[in-house]
């Protein structure tokens, strides 16, 4: 069955995919905030990251608390298995929607 | 011998101390955010994140930068944290958002309330009917019911709702009153009415004069633009004798012609008006004929329908002005009552009603050109004529 996932969700997804093991909520922040070019804020982040916990795409888990951070832990991301076949399953649909796209609009290059 | 043991060292610990030194007393905001009644572990892992951009950016950029970063984040994640509490803050998250919007909704309410609330009555004004100048009294010159319009004001001088006043008669002649404040005269005289509303309470004259009759069917004579006169009117009471007290209500007919002061009527441009004049059930009529101020009826232009020229003779002098051709007033008005009367004459093809003579006023039909009007200071005269000539043309 597809999860049906917002353009946010999906780059949430990718960026926690793409810092492995430094997946955390301030680590996807900048990561997402460079690639897309805009400032998203610490809440919108996080309330992302816990709905596709809610959705069981991602699990989380607590690190030991640290000075720099007031004494609170960091909250880190990993994919599950459902949301490794999320990606997978957006790819797919992404490419379809792609397909037979090329011939007919000339894409400029980066 | 044995040698005392030394005394183990006493640590003492302040109250900072003893607390987990990764977990100091947070700030204001933060401890502000935490109690939204978001899911702690979220609220943890967002006040985290802020504190360490916070500690980054401090590196970065400096400490107001990174402060001014901080508020404006803190901000931002308030939608979010809220959002958090409804969704995964169970009952109690639910009912602290409630808590929380219905005291940020209510603090603009308390406002508004406050500043919109009617403050206690602090005074009452009696507005008497229009034209009486008694203080703190009304007069009523008709035997219907009659509701006294009263103010209720608060002690910055604001109305409240004039619902509020309450009334109830104390001495003098019968009245019928009720608690609204309609009041009916029965009998001639001043009755003390109570007023009360709130706390406040104040005692009103009401003097009953009752009025049938108002003559005051005459023509006044203006000068356009000059100075005002009284409103010649009478008031009769139902035995016949004038009643110098009254409540009257006047209007203009044409407020270009005339316009009202009081009890003065301050005249305009030329042309002609009524004024109605109301005093209790009764009521009359006064005419108004503002005139163009002229040296000479010489000349007179088509338009010219009003003009008065001024007059003064002395003793076997006589003035000759040409009339024209139409139907016309002609009206004598002396400065003084107790001059000598002038003559007046008319010749030509021209017919007046009554024929001058005794009186100083006539309607005129001036059939042909070539008519004229002498007036004259008879030889006999005891001394000077002084007054204007008004002509008014009747001619559509």
């Amino acid at each position: 069955m597809t999860t049906s996932l917002g353009t946010l969700e999906l780059s949430a997804l990718l960026s926690v995919a793409r810092l492995g093991d430094d997946a955390y909520g301030l680590a996807v922040r900048q990561d997402l905030s460079e690639r897309a070019g805009r400032d998203y804020s610490v809440g919108a982040i996080y309330t992302t990251l816990q709905r596709l916990e809610d959705k069981g795409l991602l699990a989380s888990r607590a690190s030991e608390p640290l000075p720099v951070r007031g004494g609170r832990s960091r909250r880190h991301f990993r994919l599950t298995g459902a949301g490794s076949r999320a990606i997978r399953d957006a790819e797919r649909q992404t490419a379809s929607m792609w397909d037979g796209v090329g011939t007919r609009i000339r894409v400029r290059p980066a | 011998m044995t040698t005392p043991r030394p005394r183990p060292p006493r640590i003492a610990a302040s109250l900072r101390e003893r607390r987990n030194d990764f977990r100091p007393l947070a700030p204001w905001p933060e401890r502000l955010l935490a109690t939204l009644g978001a899911n702690p572990a979220f609220v943890d892992a967002v006040l985290g994140d802020l504190a360490e951009e916070r500690a980054l950016r401090m590196e970065r950029e400096g400490r107001v930068r990174a402060q001014l970063w901080y508020a404006r984040e803190a901000i931002r994640a308030v939608p979010h944290l809220l959002w958090n509490a409804v969704r995964h803050g169970g009952a109690s998250g639910r009912l602290r958002v409630v808590g929380l919007l219905a005291g940020l909704a209510a603090v603009p309410t308390l406002v508004v309330a406050l500043l919109l609330r009617d403050a206690p009555p602090a005074a009452l004004v009696f507005e008497g009917q229009r034209g009486s100048d008694i203080e703190n009294g009304v007069v009523l010159n008709t035997r219907h019911p009659v509701r006294l319009m009263t103010h209720v004001l608060d002690a910055r001088g604001h109305p409240l709702p004039p619902a509020t006043a309450r009334y109830e008669w104390v001495t003098g002649v019968p009245m019928d009153v009720t608690s609204t404040g309609v009041v009916t005269c029965r009998e001639y005289g001043d009755a003390e009415l109570r007023a009360s509303a709130g706390r406040v309470a104040t005692t009103l004259v009401v003097r009953c004069r009752p009025v049938t009759r108002v003559s005051g069917d005459v023509v006044m004579s203006l000068l356009a633009h000059g100075v005002g006169e009284a409103i010649p009117f009478t008031a009769r009471a139902p035995n016949g004798r004038v009643e110098p007290l009254v409540a009257f209500e006047a209007r203009v007919r044409d407020s270009s012609v005339a316009r009202l002061e009081g009890l003065f009527l301050r005249p305009g441009a030329p042309g002609s008006t009524v004024v109605s004049v109301s005093i209790g059930d009764a009521r009359a009529n006064v005419w108004v004929n503002v005139y163009e101020p002229v040296s000479t009826l010489v000349g007179l232009r088509p338009d010219q329908r009003l003009v008065s020229a001024p007059v003064q003779l002395s003793v076997g002098t006589s003035i000759q002005w040409p009339l024209p051709v139409g139907e016309l007033w002609l009206r004598f008005t002396p400065v003084s009552r107790s001059q000598p009367v002038p003559k007046m004459v008319v010749h030509g093809r021209v017919v007046c009603m009554p024929a001058f003579g005794p009186t100083d006023q006539a309607r005129c039909d001036v059939r042909e050109s070539g008519a004229w009007v002498r007036i004259t200071n008879p030889r006999t005269a005891r001394g000077e004529i002084a007054g204007r000539l008004a002509l008014q043309r009747l001619d559509p």
